[in-house]
């Protein structure tokens, strides 16, 4: 059965360095967890990379709004003319500011819906306390989770790099 | 005192320390979480005071606004030819002000400013609650407040569309959109301090930070989709920037009167805007550092910063005026010459000059770094600032309506008391949502602060 080992480290070398030993021991990068208070980019990399699927969320989000708005404009324009100032009944110009909000209006709700979606928020099995985690990681400490069947193992690599605190989870 | 002013101050030019040491090396993170939820926490009498004042203001604009409904517009000086009163001038400013947040957050996120990362969550708020502001006004000016649904477009038994060819539609959907973005930029942009928030709070508190940081814990796949999801972010609203205050001035400038329609009013509406709204983030920042003993984190190299945009946007927008003057005196448009001629020396003149003096002249200060750095003569100059693009939009609004093409028609106009009492209770609005937003959350980024840190590296030795 696996468990989680949660170590807790106070410099940033150390959890570089386990999680180097980690990935070398055959671990792969989905088993392991960094937490730290802020983002450390060279280590978000080395996990995963940088780049993230909100992108693809963020476009279809962009594409919705700006035919939605083309629908809109078009739609109410042809079942309610209304001839004013001079212009056409379609008149695309003025119809560009409506189209540009609805485009960054959209996009920007679905950014915000992939964000939530890919991080898995709202986590509310944290609330409870029942996933590995400490207060002190969203102050100034680093944590890494490890999934794994090998208990023994991970508690020596995190003790050998100067683990603080160890805790298992089941 | 002095001692203490010199270990918080900063090179301005490189974010230096007397101590040599980078702005944010002062610090260390669990001093950040600690000294930011502290400052939230703990408010003094002086908080208390200036909530009860707010909230009494709010108040009474509501009540004036129930006594509008009651009795008709007319109370609130609708006369011919000025009809839109200062409701439109507190609209059109306070849209204004909104702006500079964008500036801040999104814009100097692109180019990776540094200095930003003190201000910007003030900012971001201020944008927030500028917009809520805002958005009071046009529903105020309508009088029947219960009609404001027809501007939303749905299929209806009136059978009725909304005009999108129309500058107020344009209105509608841009200053949604801003607020709704904004909003969400705001909020994403706190999940990780409401965390660190959340592991501090005990009782209700904690519960309300751990609903809503979303049980974020700060994992390198959550700050992987956090870091390109702000990114977006900050590309979607760095345009909107532009364009919002760009359509407001479209109000005017698509309209036939002289004084309005011109084609500069886009940039000089959008320079207008992050000269006032800078103005703002100085007038706000300054007391709250102070109150909350912030000094640490805003330091007067913030300032410097702040100073400068206020100093270039207000150059530009001296430039608009010479322009607008220009193209009224050269376009051979008599109406427009006319207008012109009336602001700077007819019934209005005084507020066309206190314009100048306040936008033009004061900024000028500026140029100097001792100015740029003095952090108290900084907040009174913002005030003039603020005055004077007050008035800016005074000048644009009540002057063109009172002088345009009949001299049949031309009229003054004099506020009256429900005007200028809402017209107050909005700036206590504003200030109100300000007050309760520090006392509930952090006022300046902690996780971006902590990330000016020096790394803790066990090979160096520190943290």
């Amino acid at each position: 059965m696996k468990k989680v080992l949660l170590g807790k480290f106070t410099y940033l070398d150390d959890a570089e360095k386990v999680i180097d030993e980690l990935l070398k021991v055959g671990y792969s990068k989905k088993d392991i967890s960094f937490i730290s208070p802020f983002p450390v980019e060279h280590i978000i990399e080395k996990l995963g990379g940088s780049d993230s699927p909100v992108k693809y969320s963020v476009f279809t989000g962009g594409v919705l709004g700006f035919a939605s708005a083309i629908a809109l404009v078009l739609i109410t324009s042809l079942a309610y003319i209304l001839p004013v100032g001079g212009k056409p009944v379609v008149a695309w110009i003025p119809y560009v500011i409506v189209m540009f909000e609805l485009t960054v209006l959209l996009g920007s709700i679905f950014n915000l819906l992939g964000l939530i979606a890919f991080c898995r928020l709202p986590d509310i099995v944290l609330f409870i306390g029942w996933r590995p985690f400490l207060p002190s990681l969203t102050d100034d400490k680093f944590g890494i989770t490890v999934s794994t069947d090998r208990v023994d193992e991970v508690k020596a690599i995190f003790e050998r790099n100067g683990a603080e605190e160890i805790r298992e989870y089941s | 005192m002095h001692a203490e002013r010199e270990k918080i101050r900063v090179n301005i030019h490189e974010g230096i320390t007397p101590e040599g040491k980078e702005y944010g090396e002062q610090f260390t993170y669990s001093e950040i979480s600690e000294e930011i939820y502290r400052a939230s926490a703990k408010p003094s009498i002086w908080y208390f005071l200036g909530l009860g004042i707010c909230v009494a203001l709010v108040l009474a604009g509501v009540g004036t606004v129930a006594y509008l409904v009651m009795v008709g517009m007319g109370a609130a000086g609708f006369t011919p030819p000025i009809f839109w009163i200062h409701f439109i001038v507190n609209f059109v400013f306070w849209v204004g002000i909104a702006h500079s947040g964008t500036l801040i957050s999104a814009v100097l996120h692109l180019f990776r400013s540094k200095w930003r990362r003190g201000i910007f969550r003030v900012a971001e708020a201020m944008t927030v609650f500028a917009v809520m502001t805002a958005g009071l006004f046009p529903l105020i000016h309508i009088g029947r407040q219960w009609y404001f649904y027809f501007l939303v477009p749905y299929p209806n038994q009136r059978e009725l569309w909304v005009n999108f060819k129309s500058a107020l539609m344009w209105d509608f959907v841009a200053v949604l959109t801003y607020f709704t973005v904004s909003l969400m930029f705001f909020y994403v942009g706190m999940i990780p301090d409401l965390a660190t928030f959340r592991e501090k709070a005990k009782g209700i508190r904690r519960t309300i930070y751990s609903i809503l940081s979303l049980g974020w814990k700060g994992t390198d796949k959550e700050w992987r989709h956090y870091n390109r999801s702000y990114m977006f972010f900050a590309a979607f609203a760095t345009p909107l920037v532009v364009s919002v205050h760009s359509v407001v001035s479209l109000d005017f400038a698509s309209g036939v009167i002289p004084g309005w329609q011109s084609t500069i009013f886009p940039p000089y509406f959008v320079a207008g805007a992050i000269f006032s709204g800078m103005a703002m983030v100085v007038t706000i920042i300054t007391p709250l550092r102070k109150l909350m003993k912030l000094e640490k984190f805003v330091t007067d190299w913030h300032y410097d910063h702040m100073g400068k945009i206020i100093l270039v946007t207000g150059l530009i927008v001296t430039y608009s005026y010479a322009v607008e003057f220009a193209l009224a005196i050269f376009s051979g448009n008599k109406y427009e010459y006319d207008q012109f001629i009336y602001r700077a020396t007819g019934d209005y003149a005084w507020a066309f000059w206190l314009m100048v003096f306040c936008n033009c002249v004061v900024p000028l200060f500026m140029i100097s770094k001792k100015v740029r750095t003095n952090v108290w003569l900084m907040f009174v100059l913002s005030i003039f600032v603020n005055i004077g693009m007050w008035f800016e939009r005074f000048n644009i609004i009540i002057i063109s309506l009172s002088h345009d093409f009949l001299p049949y028609a031309f009229g003054t106009y004099l506020p009256r008391w429900p005007e200028l009492l809402i017209t107050f209770a909005a700036f206590a609005w504003f200030f109100m949502w300000f007050l309760l937003f520090a006392k509930f959350f952090p006022v300046i980024s902690i996780a971006e602060t902590k990330e000016l840190v020096p790394k803790p590296l066990r090979e160096r030795g520190e943290h």
